[in-house]
């Protein structure tokens, strides 16, 4: 009885199975990477194109910025209509791979540094590299190219921070110490030039009774940018990076990452931080901050606008106190790289989007969002937090400190870092373990990427 | 089955009865049977959705259960079995027994109230759960009013009560479903049976084993598939109180399965970790199903 | 004979019950009326509760858009659900179905079956499909996935109809449709409300499906992803109107909830000792 059953079932397998083919062997992508681009894109040349709309993709913080910049684009190429999608960032985050395989695909996306979603598409030719977009437009001048090397990769996607350039950013978005002007005058504290004075200060407040440093991490990512700083203290910037790239012998095990890692769990112990630190959201934190709570906070720059708009004239923001090197360092990189389907039929309308959030003409108008540029030109600061961070971020760019985010430097390394550093954090693994761990992956990725 | 009996079958069965279960059973062949071959078949695959898949038979499942992250979400849902489904049924019994014998009144009243746990969207759930932990949230004010401060903490986010602090969540869910079926059930035993036992000077141990237990079998199956079932699924909840966090601490199979399918793209891993998660549940459930046959018999 | 302190004792262990039961959904109603700060605007209160984090939550979520999605996938899932369980409930019941007991093992594999079993497959089919964050993509899985559920239900209860009355009305030469619906689905009216509220709900409350297959719609996604979005947005991370925002989404249910629950509960319990 329950044989024979079973036979019927085996039968319908056996059906249903030769009825498969292999998954994915009919995306064939039809690039169309014969253009080259070797002039500025002119209004005649996509007028050419007729009335098209662009399907652009952006992260749901671009928002302000679109706002200003398709009315403009719209108007100076009249006939595209731009087709905005806002995403939040887990959700671009998780779609804009399949959609650039899939079809119709969005012209014009944002991407993320990193093997993980610009990896990925660039080994699946999927957005168009923008080199020769770069040298018609003059980026080298305009931004520094050192700092391409995160957008670049070998055509076949295997290897990252050399060769074609894949996407851009106009803006810099890094983590620094946010402080509350006020409070650090009513404790007598002296603002911090070097990492010894900062944990000085540190231990200061927390006598004195105040939080040290607010921090909110059910989110699992806002530690690790704290780690940043602490790290970028101890390893020189080079090593950090040399490893998200992958370059081959680099290694997360080192004394002075151990130093680092250990200095955070000594700063835990000590109470420096939030109580309940991994029950509080990073927009919590940041609130509480804004309402006045704490004396430090380690933040991206993105926060600048909440900070800002609640400590007012308190707000205060540095570039991260070096170590003994002299030199800063620390979490941070262009924002969301731009990108351009590999696809487009509509590829003049998509360079002329691109080119015009990276016109330095346009840096102003990021400004004017309490955004960083990243072009190399300076620009009048509206407000006294916006002058320190960009102050902030000549020091970073100066000393080549950004250290990219950890989790580009593999697939899964996200999901890996964050955990295990929490658990570190909290006292269930040492030092060791979490280096060993980090290191596995990195290791198998590379293995994988390789053979 | 016998040829013959075969044959009879052959014979007498009715065949337009096909064109009446034909909507019900397409449908259930296209969107449900047809995706587990699916499933089983990605599983061989190596494929990421960008570039063409590559057959790599059973890696995907050495790789899988390689995976001390996998053990530990299945140790997971073990705890989130104790917390779901068994806990419930503890309490529902305890209460079924204290009330065996008072006619209560306004019973339909508190059914209602003991049964709302079970419709409120599992979202509106861990929203409300999220507040009650958080660390100036009701528990902590609570704990602070009667000094003791000292315990306070952010309950979802400290890694020795996140996993406890979301299975109370399921109890939360489960219990009042357990006591209504059990209640209902006990009230087929008669008065005078018990009134009978009573002179007879059982103690309420005695109550519960020859009397409780044996006539509301059927509804403690029930109460257990559902709530097994629900334990070892638990995506919702886990993902809007925690994501999994503190570090892994709660995370589970499905939590993975998402992850890995759709956020980084390892559709082939995912595919095995859903086959082994269906076999799991398969199994214990079925078991359950034989058991619950045995015992009817 | 029970004494007074076993009756204390029972209606004690009851309350404290009811009020377990009842405590988050109170805790979150009380959180959603406190303001944040102090200088609330006088307009947002009404009989002296503060209304303002509900104004913000209804106009920030969006929340009429996913109650209408959801309100017409549920209703689609229901209306199809049911018009397929029927009849197969039915030629199970009383009909010789060929493989009958095949397909019912399949069905009861499909009722235990997780989701996460195929929820991968079904977003490559829907991708593959272009269905992917449409309408179709949830009510059609959603459908077959309740399948099993709503064909055994009915099929348990066609089963119990006394034989007496379905020979008399075939004697009186009905045929099969018509003895279905003019004598079993009025008998069964009670038994297949009690299904329908039941499939609604799972419906309307289901979160996982409506995750994977409908991801980047934001004009159809339905309530529970809506409402968990909402809550993880970084731009909505005020407390009191996150719960309030849960508040409205439970609201619709709630009231539903209040008009249906004693024959959904007598539905369940009487179905739940058949099953």
């Amino acid at each position: 009885m329950f044989k024979k059953r079973l036979g019927i079932l085996f039968a319908i397998v056996t059906l249903m199975i030769t009825g498969c083919s292999s998954p994915g062997s009919d995306t064939g992508s039809k690039a169309n990477t014969a253009d080259v681009i070797s002039q500025p894109v002119t209004v005649e040349e996509v007028a050419a194109l007729g009335d098209i709309t662009l399907d652009v993709w952006a992260d749901a913080g671009e928002e302000k910025t679109m706002k200003i910049l398709v009315p403009k684009y719209e108007a100076m190429y009249p006939n595209v209509k731009v087709n905005l999608t806002l995403k939040g960032f887990d959700d671009l985050m998780k779609t804009v791979v399949p959609a650039l395989a899939g079809d119709p695909a969005p012209d014009v996306v944002q991407g993320n540094q990193g093997y993980g979603v610009d990896g990925a598409l660039v080994k699946g030719g999927l957005i168009r590299k923008l080199t020769d977009v770069s040298t018609a437009y003059n980026w080298g001048s305009a931004y520094n190219p050192d700092d391409f090397g995160q957008f670049s990769w070998s055509e076949d996607g295997s290897q990252y921070g050399t060769g074609e350039l894949y996407g851009m950013s106009p803006v810099g978005e890094f983590v620094g110490v946010f402080y509350n002007k006020k409070k650090l005058a009513n404790l007598g504290i002296a603002l911090p030039n070097t990492f010894d004075e900062f944990a000085a200060a540190l231990e200061k407040a927390k006598k004195a009774g105040e939080t040290p440093i607010i921090l909110g991490n059910s989110d699992k990512w806002p530690a690790t940018h704290v780690f940043g700083l602490i790290q970028g203290a101890f390893t020189p910037a080079s090593e950090t990076k040399d490893l998200i790239t992958g370059k081959a012998g680099s290694s997360f095990i080192s004394s002075t990452n151990e130093t680092a890692l250990n200095t955070m769990r000594d700063w835990i112990t000590k109470g420096y931080f939030t109580k309940g630190f991994d029950g509080v959201s990073a927009d919590d934190a940041t609130a509480k901050f804004a309402a006045g709570n704490g004396l430090f906070y380690m933040g991206g720059t993105w926060f600048g606008g909440t900070i800002g708009e609640g400590l007012g004239e308190d707000a205060g923001f540095i570039a991260n106190p070096p170590g003994a090197s002299g030199k800063h360092a620390g979490t941070g990189s262009y924002g969301l790289g731009w990108h351009i389907s590999s696809k487009t039929d509509a590829l003049a309308a998509s360079v002329a989007f691109v080119a015009m959030i990276m016109d330095p003409a346009f840096a102003p108008s990021l400004a004017s969002l309490d955004r960083i540029p990243s072009a190399t030109a300076t620009l009048e600061a509206s407000s006294a937090l916006l002058k320190d961070m960009q102050d902030a971020g000549k020091k970073m760019f100066q000393d080549a400190g950004l250290t990219f985010y950890l989790d580009w430097s593999t697939d899964t390394m996200y999901d890996v870092y964050t955990a295990k550093l929490q658990e570190f954090m909290a006292g269930k693994i040492k030092a060791a373990e979490i280096m060993q761990a980090i290191q596995d992956n990195w290791d198998t990725f590379q293995k994988s990427r390789n053979g | 089955m016998s040829l013959k009996k075969l044959m009879w079958r052959f014979r007498y069965a009715e065949w337009s009865s096909l064109l009446f279960i034909a909507p019900a059973i397409s449908l259930f062949s296209i969107f449900v049977v047809y995706p587990i071959f699916q499933t089983i078949w990605l599983s061989f695959w190596k494929w990421d959705r960008i570039s063409p898949g590559v057959w790599v038979g059973l890696d995907n499942y050495k790789k899988v259960l390689s995976n001390p992250e996998i053990y530990s979400a299945f140790s997971h849902s073990l705890v989130f079995v104790l917390f779901y489904s068994l806990i419930p049924i503890a309490v529902g019994l305890l209460i079924t027994l204290l009330l065996l014998r008072v006619k209560i009144r306004g019973e339909s009243f508190f059914r209602a109230i003991l049964f709302l746990p079970q419709i409120i969207s599992t979202v509106v759930v861990a929203i409300s759960w999220r507040w009650i932990y958080a660390a100036d949230g009701p528990i902590n004010a609570l704990l602070a009013k009667f000094g003791a401060e000292k315990i306070t903490t952010a309950w979802l986010g400290n890694f020795d009560t996140s996993l406890i602090a979301v299975g109370i969540i399921g109890t939360w869910i489960n219990y009042g479903l357990a006591m209504i079926l059990f209640l209902s059930g006990a009230q087929r035993i008669s008065q005078d049976l018990l009134d009978a036992d009573r002179i007879d000077g059982a103690n309420m141990r005695q109550e519960f084993r020859y009397i409780l237990i044996p006539s509301i079998k059927g509804e403690i199956s029930i109460v257990l598939i559902i709530t097994l079932t629900f334990a070892l699924r638990n995506f919702d909840i886990v993902w809007n109180a925690t994501q999994g966090g503190p570090g892994n601490s709660t995370n589970v199979p499905s939590l993975f399965i998402y992850k890995s399918a759709f956020v980084n793209r390892y559709v082939g891993e995912a595919a095995a970790t859903s086959f082994l998660l269906a076999i799991v549940i398969l199994t214990v459930t079925g078991l359950l199903l034989l058991a619950r046959r045995e015992s009817h018999d | 004979m029970i004494n007074i302190k076993e009756k204390t004792i029972a209606y004690f262990v009851l309350i404290l019950g009811a009020v377990i039961a009842i405590y988050p959904l109170f805790s979150i109603v009380n959180l959603s009326l406190t303001s944040k700060s102090n200088n609330s605007k006088v307009q947002n209160e009404f009989l002296g509760f503060y209304l303002g984090n509900y104004v913000e939550a209804w106009q920030r979520g969006a929340f009429n858009h996913a109650m209408l999605s959801s309100l017409l996938v549920s209703s689609c899932v229901v209306l199809l659900t049911l018009f397929c369980a029927i009849l197969a409930g039915y030629a199970f019941a009383l009909m010789q179905v060929p493989f009958a007991k095949t397909i019912l093992v399949l069905l009861l594999f499909g009722l235990v079956m997780p989701y996460e079993g195929v929820v991968i497959s079904l977003y490559e089919m829907m991708s593959s499909l272009h269905l992917l964050n449409t309408y179709w993509a949830l009510i059609l899985p959603q459908v077959a996935l309740s399948m099993p559920f709503a064909v055994l239900w009915l099929r348990t209860f066609f089963s119990t109809v006394p034989k007496s009355i379905i020979e008399s009305a075939s004697l009186d030469g009905a045929n099969r449709i018509q003895s279905l619906r003019f004598i079993l689905i009025p008998l069964a009216k009670s038994a297949i409300g009690t299904l329908a509220t039941l499939l609604f709900l799972f419906t309307w409350n289901e979160f996982l499906l409506a995750l994977v297959l409908i991801p980047s719609n934001t004009s159809i996604q339905t309530v529970p992803l809506s409402l968990s979005f909402f809550a993880g947005n970084r731009r909505n991370s005020e407390p009191p109107v996150t719960a309030a925002a849960a508040v409205l989404v439970a609201l619709p249910v709630l009231i539903a909830y209040l008009f249906l629950q004693r024959r959904l509960i007598r539905g369940i319990i009487s179905g739940a000792v058949k099953e």
